[in-house]
């Protein structure tokens, strides 16, 4: 048991040091923003677009997407990719008339291996397209955006803020949920991204290790050419990372965007989250095929390699994490009942009691981070009860989050690769 | 001392030496948080004087 403490102590203190340290560096970066007025850009760039949008069944969202992209103006094309859908997708879009849009359609027997995939095909239409066109590859500018991101109304005053730095190749948005919320599970979605996730997003801003989501990330073409190639993306299940990963091995900065961000749907259904989340932790795994090119990479910083060493080590943080609090919570308990020879059920159940409160804790201190973030966004706040029950939710999410860790190593072990669809309801 | 208290003690012992526990490790995550901190926007000053 006491081996079993000293792990749990030890992974404990990475887990408040990581946080601790978003909170205290993304405060640092805030306080100046505030003392350094925005500088001006003089400069009117004018770039051109190109969305990538990968679909599979995407029949309940797409159009809405569309329609609400389209209400931009913006020089450039949108290109949905149907990656072999066998519902209504295609003819969704259909309906949204727009000379901008261009469908890409991938065929079988290529179709529906992995967005990776999807997005090195529709890659190299836009390359084509390019060069069609005899276009200028410093203005082109490539956004990728998932079948139900919509993007808030000020993306493109954001955009051409960070492109007009030279030394930004890449920017990630803000991600935050569509409310009003169905339930308490997409209200903590919610908080992880528009909240946790956005302090921590920052604070990787001062270590140069912004990570790309799959939603709202925006690039220039040109310095991807030229560095990653004309098939940009791997294989892994975290498309995402493994490009942030790339793009940091070739000296690519990637800047963080949290005044503009893009609108996506949470999920509904608890089981549609394990399998969603089994997905990344089994991407992260597969990440790790580059640690020997990152360990071997002279230019990346030191401080590079322990935001991404701290991002590859997770899935097993949290596996023995979580194995270690269910084993010390058991064995307390089974010898606190021998200390009191059960003699009474109630002292056990204060126990109980005690050990539920004291874990509440940092769900307490989270929901009104997040709720003060809200209000100061003007966004939706979550009703009465979702903000009650977000407290217990973000406090015992690791429960719902070990079933997504043993199904991922399991996968992995297995060598089971193939991309689990999250469906929309 | 009470053929009573003993257990009690129990309890509150193993209560108290978790949230000792509890309180060192979040001292020290501070520590080291504060130093990583520190750490990270000497490098980012660095930077922007270069």
């Amino acid at each position: 048991m006491q081996l079993a403490n000293s792990i749990y102590m030890v992974i404990l203190f990475v887990f408040m040091t990581y946080i601790l340290t978003s909170r205290l560096l993304s405060y640092y970066v805030k306080k100046e923003e505030k003392q350094f007025t925005e500088k001006k850009i003089d400069e009117k760039r004018d770039y051109y677009y190109y969305f990538l949008i990968p679909c599979v069944d995407e029949e309940k969202v797409i159009r809405k997407t569309l329609t609400k992209l389209c209400v931009h103006s913006f020089s450039g094309k949108i290109l949905p990719i149907d990656d072999g859908s066998e519902d209504e997708t295609l003819s969704e879009i259909y309906k949204v008339v727009d000379s901008r849009i261009h469908v890409v359609k991938r065929k079988q027997p290529n179709v529906q291996q992995g967005k990776g995939e999807a997005l090195n095909y529709a890659f190299s239409w836009v390359i084509e397209d390019c060069r069609k066109h005899d276009r200028d590859l410093q203005q082109v500018i490539v956004g990728i955006i998932d079948a139900d991101g919509q993007l808030t109304n000020n993306w493109i005053t954001e955009i051409e803020k960070i492109f007009a730095q030279k030394q930004y190749s890449a920017a990630q948005f803000r991600v935050k949920m569509i409310a009003p919320f169905k339930n308490t599970l997409q209200a903590v979605q919610d908080a992880e991204f528009f909240s946790v996730n956005n302090r921590i997003q920052i604070a990787r801003g001062v270590f140069k290790s912004v990570g790309l989501a799959g939603n709202g990330q925006f690039f220039r073409l040109e310095p991807i050419l030229k560095n990653l190639g004309e098939m940009p993306w791997g294989n892994a299940l975290l498309d995402d990372y493994e490009f942030t990963l790339k793009m940091m091995m070739r000296e690519l900065s990637i800047a963080y965007v949290d005044k503009a961000y893009v609108y996506q749907e949470a999920l509904t259904s608890k089981w549609s989250f394990i399998k969603q989340r089994s997905r990344w932790i089994q991407g992260n795994l597969d990440c790790l095929r580059y640690v020997p090119e990152i360990v071997r990479n002279k230019s990346l910083f030191s401080t590079q390699k322990l935001c991404i060493a701290y991002f590859l080590v997770q899935p097993f943080l949290n596996l023995v994490g979580d194995i270690m609090v269910f084993y010390l919570l058991g064995m307390t308990f089974f010898k606190v009942t021998e200390i009191q020879q059960i003699e009474g059920t109630v002292k056990i159940a204060l126990l109980v009691t005690f050990f539920f409160l004291f874990s509440l804790l940092w769900g307490m201190l989270f929901t009104v981070d997040y709720l003060r973030d809200l209000k100061k966004n003007q966004e939706k706040v979550p009703n009465y009860w979702q903000r009650i029950w977000l407290i217990f939710l973000i406090s015992y999410m690791y429960i719902l989050l070990f079933f997504s860790i043993v199904i991922a190593f399991y996968r992995k072990i297995r060598g089971n690769s193939k991309w689990v669809k999250t469906k929309r309801l | 001392m009470s053929s009573s208290t003993l257990p009690r003690l129990g309890v509150a012992t193993v209560g108290l030496a978790f949230q000792l526990h509890y309180l060192g490790i979040f001292v020290l995550a501070l520590v080291t948080s504060l130093i990583v901190a520190y750490w990270g926007i000497r490098k980012k000053e660095k930077a922007k004087c270069n």
